[in-house]
């Protein structure tokens, strides 16, 4: 009897604080997708919850004056400044803070889809998912870490860095990048069909790229727009990547 | 999922184009119905005949030696009609009776050859028939998707169809002015280089290059244009080389090729 005396008192203590949380948690049990679009830096984490979390301890939640009032140049429903909304399997995540506030840092299961767009000129981080993942930004650095892919990115002005734990063989993988470098590290043995273009740049590599036999013409081509088509361990998924005016650095694990 | 969904679905499931869950479903389908179980085993053996008899064709060979062993049967019956045979002694008639018979058996081998050569060319086109139609709805149909890698898997499956119709070539121009990722756009336009001789894609390069605004499209289609030799597109090029929001390399780009084009 003595000893359940703490636990009841723990459970109460562990109660009371949840209720003071101001977390936002929205469940994802039947989403396939999460669309997150953000004017903000976009910090996207895994955890072992089935839901979408946008917690108290590392978002800035609106001002104690506006609880209870509706907001006149965006959308809110979760008291962040963040419009949550459930379209069928996709979840749609708008943050409607300005650029320079503090970043917006979710929580997802690592096997969720994202796409994730920085509607004006921010960085995107994104780690540990094992999903598609799509990231967008214009003048923003987007680093992916640990990923299987496939993924896809469009960087107009910053630079990509992206680290593969494992290249997923589902679909294709695409980084454009107009402005910036890109750097990619991918596991040695990984199997792809790598298509390779640094009009303006330079390719840099440890791979054991193979090149593909092309017509003459096409060589000609290839040439005038440094463009490589190789095969790596006897080919596989295909990867596109393209830095229009930066370097490309592909390295092996 | 019934049995018509899990049909239309098995070629995605076994291209590993479902997601999580619809693959979940088809697998599971599949454990429990037999029906299922046998569409999908023919599937597998469909694609795997595909790929194992592409290279399999008529042996010229084989037709020519059959015809000149026609000519040679015909030329014995010739003869037989002509003149009667009359064998002076029982050892000949049977030594003639021998060779007929054997003449008559590889005769027989080798037309039965040639007619089994004859169905396995009817069977190839069939299966390529069934190839392209496969690729073709799989093609349209991920062009739908949601998914940018899936657009970009349907652009790289109608780069393997050697005559893609109209529609395709349709859905691709979509796809390279109107998606909303470059990386799909680029992916298309590069796949319709080599279709780059029709009108209809020459226009709509045309197109893309007046609309498109993001500087790596913007370097893939001057080139393609000029590659081409697309006179048409001198006027844009033009433009876009006194627009001062170019940026430098664009311009650096289009004036090397303009030297090129005019």
């Amino acid at each position: 009897m003595k000893l359940k005396k703490p636990i009841a008192l723990i459970t109460i203590i562990f109660l009371i604080f949840d209720g003071f949380s101001q977390d936002y948690v929205h469940s994802t049990k039947d989403i396939d997708k999460v669309e997150i679009i953000a004017n903000t830096r976009i910090i996207l984490k895994t955890h072992n919850n089935p839901s979408l979390l946008i917690s108290d301890s590392e978002n800035k939640h609106i001002k104690k004056g506006a609880l209870g009032l509706k907001p006149t140049f965006g959308k809110d429903n979760t008291d962040f400044n963040v419009f949550v909304e459930q379209n069928n399997s996709t979840l749609r995540v708008e943050s409607f803070q300005p650029r320079i506030a503090d970043p917006l840092v979710i929580y997802l299961p690592e096997t969720i889809k994202i796409s994730v767009e920085s509607r004006i000129n921010n960085d995107i981080n994104i780690s540990d998912f094992k999903n598609e993942v799509e990231a967008k930004t214009n003048r923003g650095d987007i680093k992916i870490i640990n990923v299987k892919g496939p993924v896809i990115v469009e960087n107009a002005r910053g630079n990509t860095f992206i680290v593969f734990e494992e290249v997923s063989q589902n679909s294709p993988i695409s980084i454009i990048n107009s402005h910036g470098d890109i750097d990619i590290t991918i596991p040695e043995n990984t199997k792809a069909d790598i298509e390779v273009s640094v009009p303006r740049g330079e390719l840099y590599t440890d791979l054991e790229l193979i090149s593909v036999e092309n017509s003459e013409e096409e060589e000609d081509k290839m040439r005038s727009t440094r463009t490589i088509k190789s095969k790596l361990n006897d080919g596989g998924v295909s990867i596109m990547i393209v830095a229009s005016l930066g370097n490309i650095y592909l390295r092996k694990e | 999922m019934n049995c018509k969904e899990i049909k239309y679905l098995i070629t995605y499931y076994q291209d590993n184009n479902l997601d999580y869950v619809s693959k979940t479903l088809v697998e599971e389908h599949i454990k429990s119905c037999s029906s299922c179980t046998q569409i999908h085993q023919e599937f597998i053996y469909l694609i795997d005949t595909i790929n194992q008899i592409q290279e399999e064709l008529p042996d010229n060979d084989l037709e020519l030696a059959f015809n000149d062993m026609l000519a040679k049967e015909k030329e014995v019956l010739k003869i037989s009609k002509s003149r009667v045979l009359k064998p002076k002694n029982k050892l000949l008639k049977s030594i003639l009776k021998v060779a007929a018979a054997l003449l008559l058996m590889i005769s027989s081998y080798l037309f039965g050859s040639y007619k089994r050569n004859t169905s396995q060319i009817n069977e190839i086109a069939i299966l390529r028939q069934e190839k392209t139609k496969m690729l073709t709805i799989a093609t349209l149909s991920l062009m739908e998707n949601e998914s940018a890698s899936k657009r970009i898997q349907a652009v790289k499956y109608s780069q393997e169809l050697e005559n893609p119709d109209d529609e395709i070539l349709n859905a691709l121009i979509n796809e390279m002015l109107y998606d909303k990722l470059v990386n799909v756009r680029l992916a298309a336009a590069r796949a319709l280089e080599r279709f780059s001789e029709n009108n209809m894609v020459k226009n709509a390069y045309i197109q893309a290059l007046r609309t498109e605004e993001n500087t790596s499209m913007q370097i893939e289609l001057i080139e393609i244009l000029a590659y081409i030799k697309e006179m048409r597109a001198i006027p844009k090029m033009k433009e876009l080389l006194n627009d001062e929001n170019t940026p430098i390399f664009i311009k650096d780009q289009l004036k090397s090729e303009l030297k090129n084009l005019i």
